[in-house]
């Protein structure tokens, strides 16, 4: 017997769950099976769903590739398809639940740099694919000059890591490098104390 | 007037009825550095919704070639209706670009609010026609501008279809006034998977709305018993099969735009050259045709 024919929204419904989680109950009994199985067929379009989306994860997560290996990636990526799809079409966007779905990835539990290699590997992405700032119109720093306000251009204090960091604790560490809370505070101190006047 | 003005863009301009090539990331800094002689180029639109390099690159191309943008995310065939904000992004980057044409697929990408990373095939019924179109209109108010709709290849049919897909093409066209982007090789490859006449898919397009036709290879995967699958990959050279259905289609629609499409394995921007050189021939013996009609 023929099935009821699906409303649109309910037919694309059923196949996203052929695709996302491999149950095909929904959708075969509405699939042409002339010489081809709706099996067979659905599985033409799961390959192109998972390959496209584990091409965008390698793509984002160039290190974390080389460091598990292609095979193990591939498997990884597939497992983490199904829990966590795109929400854009841009897929420069897809991945950012990567590195916590590693942080919870049993086979990979020995590697605990991981989903820190993943967390950076992140934060480069979106970098790379951030708008560019406006950059300052050296006419304006010109004209600042030229009305006497240089001098306000001057302040402001240089609070950065100098010298590669040694062995110590995160705390000391900060200290030493000139960039702990203490040297935040008295920065702004400095700033605010020199009191040439606000802001024009 | 300052007859010292920078040049403007080369092409504010249409797409030209020439041969075409699709531009991929691995070909931008040879197209920046050494301008190859290609007639205009055709980019995938949601390659360059970010920032950084990628759009700053096109922007350079643009201002030497015709440029297209080809979308495979605004999802026409969705039921839950199309992403606002995706439909934005694209206004804005169409805005930024300027392209010759705009175009999109007769599919479907989008469910439940997630992105499915294909062109997943819509069953051909009255209602999935009224919401293709309701889409399209939404699509065409937003960017005020025509846009083309391309047929998918399909690797199934649903039980329900009621309408020939090239039927419910062509009233997509009549209902919206969109144009349509034949692809010949999506043609060939679902003709051959469903049983189709390639040549009577042709026939029943309507000459006057098909802007742009694009052309690629596919992958032929055997099943067992002897069965065949073709696959749309965009993965090799055109097929010969696929040269006589595109003589045919120009014999039909007059000299129309044709791109070169190429995503796997993405071959040197020279071999990509070679098959627009071979569509180029086909076009102007389309074109002589023309005249000769005209003519006589």
């Amino acid at each position: 017997m023929e099935p009821a024919a699906p409303s649109l929204l309910e037919l694309q419904g059923a196949l996203r769950a052929s695709l996302v989680t491999h149950d095909d109950r929904g959708i075969s009994p509405h699939v042409v099976d002339a010489g081809m199985s709706p099996a067979e067929r659905l599985e033409v379009y799961r390959n192109t769903f998972a390959s496209v989306l584990t091409t965008a994860l390698r793509l984002s997560y160039p290190a974390v590739h080389r460091l598990v290996s292609a095979e193990f990636f591939e498997g990884a990526a597939r497992v983490f398809i199904e829990t966590s799809l795109p929400r854009s079409a841009c897929l420069d966007d897809y991945g950012d639940e990567f590195p916590g779905f590693l942080a919870g990835f049993e086979p990979v539990s020995s590697l605990a740099y991981l989903p820190d290699v993943a967390r950076l590997e992140w934060v480069v992405n979106r970098a790379l694919h951030a708008c560019d700032a406006e950059p300052l119109d050296p006419c304006r720093l010109a004209a600042l000059a030229e009305a006497g306000v240089a001098r306000e251009i001057e302040r402001f204090v240089h609070l950065a890591v100098r010298d590669m960091p040694g062995s110590g604790k995160p705390a000391e560490l900060l200290d030493a490098a000139g960039i702990s809370a203490r040297h935040i505070v008295n920065a702004v101190r400095e700033l605010a104390g020199s009191g040439r006047g606000g802001h024009r | 007037m300052d007859s010292h003005a920078a040049p403007l863009r080369k092409a504010r301009d249409s797409i030209p009825a020439e041969a075409g090539v699709g531009l991929r990331f691995r070909h931008h800094r040879e197209v920046l550095e050494s301008h190859p002689a290609a007639a205009w180029f055709e980019v995938h639109t949601e390659n360059y919704l970010g920032g950084g390099s990628a759009p700053a690159h096109l922007d350079a191309i643009r201002h030497d070639y015709p440029v297209s943008l080809h979308g495979t995310g605004l999802s026409l065939g969705s039921a839950e209706g199309l992403d606002p904000a995706h439909v934005v992004r694209v206004q804005k980057l169409v805005e930024r670009i300027e392209p010759g044409l705009i175009s999109e697929h007769l599919s479907f990408s989008v469910a439940g609010g997630s992105y499915l990373a294909d062109l997943l095939p819509l069953p051909m019924t009255e209602e999935a026609l009224a919401i293709v179109c309701r889409n399209v209109t939404q699509v065409q108010d937003h960017l005020k501008r025509r846009i083309l709709v391309e047929n998918p290849s399909t690797y199934l049919q649903f039980r329900h279809s009621t309408i020939p897909e090239w039927e419910f093409l062509a009233e997509v066209a009549r209902r919206t006034s969109c144009g349509i982007l034949c692809d010949v090789n999506n043609i060939y490859v679902s003709a051959c998977n469903h049983g189709w006449r390639a040549s009577a898919y042709l026939a029943a397009l309507p000459p006057g709305a098909v802007g742009e036709i694009h052309l690629a290879g596919h992958a032929v995967r055997r099943l067992d018993r002897g069965r065949l699958l073709r696959i749309d990959d965009h993965g090799s050279r055109v097929a010969p099969d696929v040269w006589a259905l595109y003589a045919e289609a120009l014999a039909r629609f007059g000299p129309v735009p044709t791109l070169i499409e190429w995503d796997t394995d993405v071959p040197p921007m020279a071999m990509l050259l070679e098959e627009a050189a071979h569509a180029s021939v086909l076009i102007e013996e389309a074109k002589n045709g023309t005249c000769r009609a005209l003519a006589a």
